[in-house]
């Protein structure tokens, strides 16, 4: 992508004003997006995005400069941008670089950049015609098939030189039921770190079908009571609840600063022992899955939580120059635009012992959330809040009627002490996530799990 | 190379290939920002990010293509994948390109001189000031201070050429507080400004010190239906979520309850809305929208009643009316939707105070989060994670936290029983922002205790 001596001479101008790191990410991504609604192409963008980042560190500061282009004198207006912000005084030193090369857990085979255009409206379609054709109720479809082949490299100025490629397909789902002035939406956007052979290994009418499926229950279900109940949230997506409740106050972001509830519990107890937590970026295929972050390092798997202890903070080099801690290959960004930090990858609860049966069964008045929305959280304080997309209510342990327009919000470190069951069928589900280095793909997952009382923000 | 320059470079390629019909949209966004820690600089960043989309016509239909390499080897591949895009388009609507209109004189744009070195110095001030404002105040204040430059032009086979750019400074200042049993507290205080110099870095720590502060004894209350005030900043919130279901596009596509609701009461009386693209302190106005279409101030709503939605040159030929010139991109790479400029709740000439003994009892909302998931704009549903404080009498009595509010957007509308006199516009948002006054809605649902 770059020629190692003009990496050389920039790595060396970036560590002219005394810093004692320097790292250059430079990218090169295509991206493709095709949206199909109302049984037409609405929109298609392939889009070429190329840049480099260079940034120094001196001692716990930092500065990072990003410029559009690959070219030499992009490379070294980024490099002294960057030791311009930091001097400090005195004379960093950069090592000669040695390149090695990390091992691909997740090949792809049909890259979309290569693909003819028509195939990929053939594979829209057909996930529009599924949703539109589950019921005469659903009234509109909007699918979005995104593509993305982000090649990367990597050079510091302890002698790394490492490079990456990242092949991304996902397909969104928008399914729209109405009656009258009432409109519903369901959701599902199955994706995975590999080519469009993804879309030949799922069911794609199946996801479709069960996007139009929650649109069309919703349109006829009640608004949900308000109030503290118990709550019993199913796999899949359902794992959000543990990525704002807790994946992000033990991002190295938040607890180096002292800005996180988790501050100076490692070693502690923080749940039940009934949960296990996970955070694993070498799950071959998977969406959140990387070889090496965005710094460089291998990626590796990460008991974050184990049987109820906090065992692991999600770390990244700067941070971890704060805390005393070594970095877990955490560090992430969306594009080179965005200096990279501590980010989640693959986030899960590991199954535990309960059945689904005597989850519901031990609910005499409460609420089954099957289908999870999105979320978010103040790494502070530990506020969170998450939507509802599908819900039903559980009387004397029996799945009633379904309810909808509800979220629920805690405190992270009080909610996860309140999971007192934990199922045996663990699920991932595909979101990205956002924060201050951007929108990063990430998957979360868990088994079914109770939790015993959380706020529900019911309309009833 | 710069973007005349390419674009005089594509209309090279594009004639050597008897390419008639096409339009360049070029974008460059810079920013320099310095961010601090207590009484230390934590990081600086600067970024200067520059792309080009192509839009070109293939027989009477439109595809696109974007890049961030202004290079002449990157025409030929772009113009391909554009084509390729257009020869799949099927969305009904004849396209053309653009001739161009009459547009609106707007005095020239100054970039300020702003000295990063002035800027560290005022930020590290930042957390004296804030703990000064009060002795709940924690240490490690985190601050940042962003100049923001954004520049867009446009360049078609019809010899269009437009140039349009803005320039702002944010200032945001994230405070910690903490009670006597520890318990932590947390809010922030933002502005934006022409320039670094006019910030005024000591009363914004003082209001993110008080907005943080005023939170401490919070809790919730009992689950239940109560008449909701919305502060200005929250007000403008819920118009930003729920903009996109004023959009002639999502109408068409059957995701909009505003479908076929022109002229038509959709709101309170008290509600008129106003898009307005010369807001006087929008730091991104703009004479002409992302297509090229000149821009005008309008009512969207007035006095209750839908006057029209907002309309890109695709949406409007598809309803047989003009566009509004509310062609919006995201960013270079995005398509083109449809979006406001600065899209606003008018006041009344009431005042805030009034409005909260009008109430009587209420909640006041201060506070929400969420929105990304707990609102959906296709539905109007919300259910959104908010503090604020309870209101008796008129008065504030204490803080709230932990609690929902919920209910549906257009419903919502239809129950504003005061609108206050005290607009804010949200205008760190850049080109497309929103703003409100505080309001009363006679009745939400709570979640609480």
């Amino acid at each position: 992508m770059i020629q190692t001596s003009v990496l050389e001479a920039a790595l060396e101008t970036a560590v002219s004003t005394g810093a004692d790191y320097a790292e250059i990410f430079a990218e090169n991504t295509t991206r493709g997006l095709l949206q199909y609604v109302d049984g037409s192409v609405k929109d298609s963008m392939s889009d070429h995005s190329v840049g480099v980042g260079v940034r120094v560190f001196k001692g716990v500061q930092s500065a990072y400069a990003c410029v559009s282009g690959l070219s030499p004198e992009s490379v070294m207006a980024a490099a002294k941008k960057a030791a311009r912000m930091i001097a400090a005084g005195g004379q960093g030193n950069a090592e000669r670089l040695i390149e090695s090369t990390c091992a691909n857990i997740s090949p792809a085979a049909r890259i979309g950049s290569s693909l003819p255009l028509a195939d990929k409206v053939a594979l829209a379609r057909r996930a529009y015609r599924a949703a539109r054709e589950y019921s005469s109720e659903v009234s509109q479809a909007n699918i979005r098939l995104m593509d993305y082949d982000r090649n990367i490299l990597i050079a510091t100025s302890d002698g790394l030189l490492v490079g990456d490629r990242q092949v991304r397909s996902r397909i969104a789902i928008n399914a729209i039921a109405s009656a009258g002035s009432v409109n519903q939406v369901g959701y599902n956007a199955p994706g995975a770190s590999k080519g469009y052979e993804f879309f030949d290994e799922i069911d794609l009418e199946a996801s479709a079908k069960d996007a139009a499926r929650q649109a069309v229950t919703m349109l006829h279900a009640d608004y949900c009571p308000a109030g503290r109940m118990p709550v019993a949230i199913d796999n899949g997506f359902g794992g959000v609840i543990f990525h704002e409740a807790c994946g992000h106050s033990l991002e190295a972001q938040a607890v180096s600063r002292g800005m996180s509830e988790f501050a100076g519990k490692l070693g502690q107890r923080v749940a039940s022992e009934k949960v296990t937590a996970i955070d694993d970026g070498t799950i071959p295929g998977a969406w959140g899955s990387v070889n090496i972050d965005d710094e460089g390092t291998p990626n590796r798997r990460r008991v974050l939580i184990d049987k109820g202890i906090l065992t692991s903070y999600l770390v990244d080099r700067l941070n971890g120059r704060r805390m005393g801690l070594e970095t877990t290959a955490s560090s992430r960004r969306q594009d080179y635009t965005f200096a990279p930090t501590s980010r989640m990858t693959n986030t899960f609860l590991a199954p535990g012992t309960d059945a689904d049966e005597d989850i519901i069964r031990s609910i005499d008045f409460g609420l089954y959330a099957k289908k999870m929305g999105g979320g978010s959280v103040n790494p502070v304080t530990g506020e969170f809040n998450f939507a509802v997309n599908e819900g039903y209510l559980i009387r004397n342990g029996q799945i009633c009627e379904p309810v909808r327009g509800a979220s629920l919000i805690g405190k992270g470190s009080e909610v996860i002490r309140n999971i007192d069951m934990v199922g045996k069928d663990l699920r991932r589900e595909q979101g990205v996530c956002g924060a201050s280095s951007g929108s990063v793909p990430t998957d979360v997952g868990q088994p079914m799990i109770r939790v015993s009382e959380i706020t529900v923000g019911g309309r009833k | 190379m710069d973007f005349l320059r390419f674009s005089q470079k594509a209309a090279e390629y594009a004639a050597e290939q008897n390419i008639t019909d096409y339009e360049l949209y070029y974008q460059l966004d810079s920013a320099s920002q310095v961010s601090v820690l207590g009484e230390n600089v934590d990081r600086l960043t600067s970024s200067s990010v520059e792309g080009v989309s192509l839009r070109v016509i293939a027989e009477g239909k439109a595809g696109a293509a974007s890049t961030e390499l202004l290079t002449e080897a990157e025409i030929p591949g772009l113009f391909a994948r554009a084509l390729e895009a257009a020869l799949v388009a099927e969305d009904g609507a004849q396209q053309d390109i653009y001739a161009g209109g009459s547009y609106r004189a707007l005095p020239a744009v100054e970039f300020p001189e702003n000295d990063a070195a002035a800027e560290q110095a005022m930020l590290l001030q930042a957390e004296g000031y804030a703990c000064a404002a009060d002795a709940r105040v924690q240490k490690g204040l985190m601050g940042a201070m962003a100049d923001i430059t954004s520049k867009t032009a446009i360049s078609n086979s019809k010899g269009l050429y437009l140039e349009s750019a803005g320039a702002m400074t944010v200032a945001s200042l994230n405070v910690v507080a903490a009670d006597e049993n520890g318990k932590k507290y947390n809010d922030h205080a933002s502005a934006a400004k022409a320039s670094a110099a006019q910030q005024d870095i000591e009363a914004l720590a003082r209001r993110a010190a008080e907005k943080t502060v005023a939170q401490i004894g919070a809790s919730p209350v009992a689950s239940g239906h109560y008449p909701v005030i919305f502060d200005a900043s929250q007000m403008a919130a819920m118009l930003e979520i729920f903009q996109p279901a004023f959009s002639a596009q999502q109408a068409q596509n059957g995701m909009s309850v505003l479908a076929g609701r022109t002229g038509e009461k959709v709101a309170s009386d008290l509600v008129t809305i106003v898009d307005d693209p010369f807001y006087p302190e929008n730091f991104f106005q703009s004479a002409f929208d992302a297509e090229g279409v000149p821009t005008a101030t309008r009512s969207i709503i007035e006095n209750g009643r839908l006057a029209t939605l907002l309309y890109n040159r695709a949406a409007a030929a598809k309803d047989g009316v003009e566009s509004t010139g509310n062609a919006y991109r995201d960013s270079y790479a995005s398509p083109v939707s449809i979006a406001p400029h600065t899209f606003y709740l008018k006041p009344s000439d009431m005042s805030r105070d009034a409005l909260l003994e009008k109430a009587g009892t209420a909640i006041l909302i201060t506070f929400m989060k969420g929105a990304h998931a707990g609102a959906n704009a296709v539905s109007g549903d919300f259910s959104l994670e908010s503090k604020g404080f309870l209101v008796e009498n008129g008065k504030i009595v204490r803080a709230v936290e932990e609690i929902t509010v919920a209910g549906n957007f257009f419903q919502m509308i239809q129950d504003i029983t005061a609108v206050a006199n005290d607009l804010k516009v949200n205008v760190e948002d850049g080109a497309s922002c929103c703003g409100a006054p505080t309001v009363l809605v006679r009745d939400l649902a709570v979640a609480g205790s």
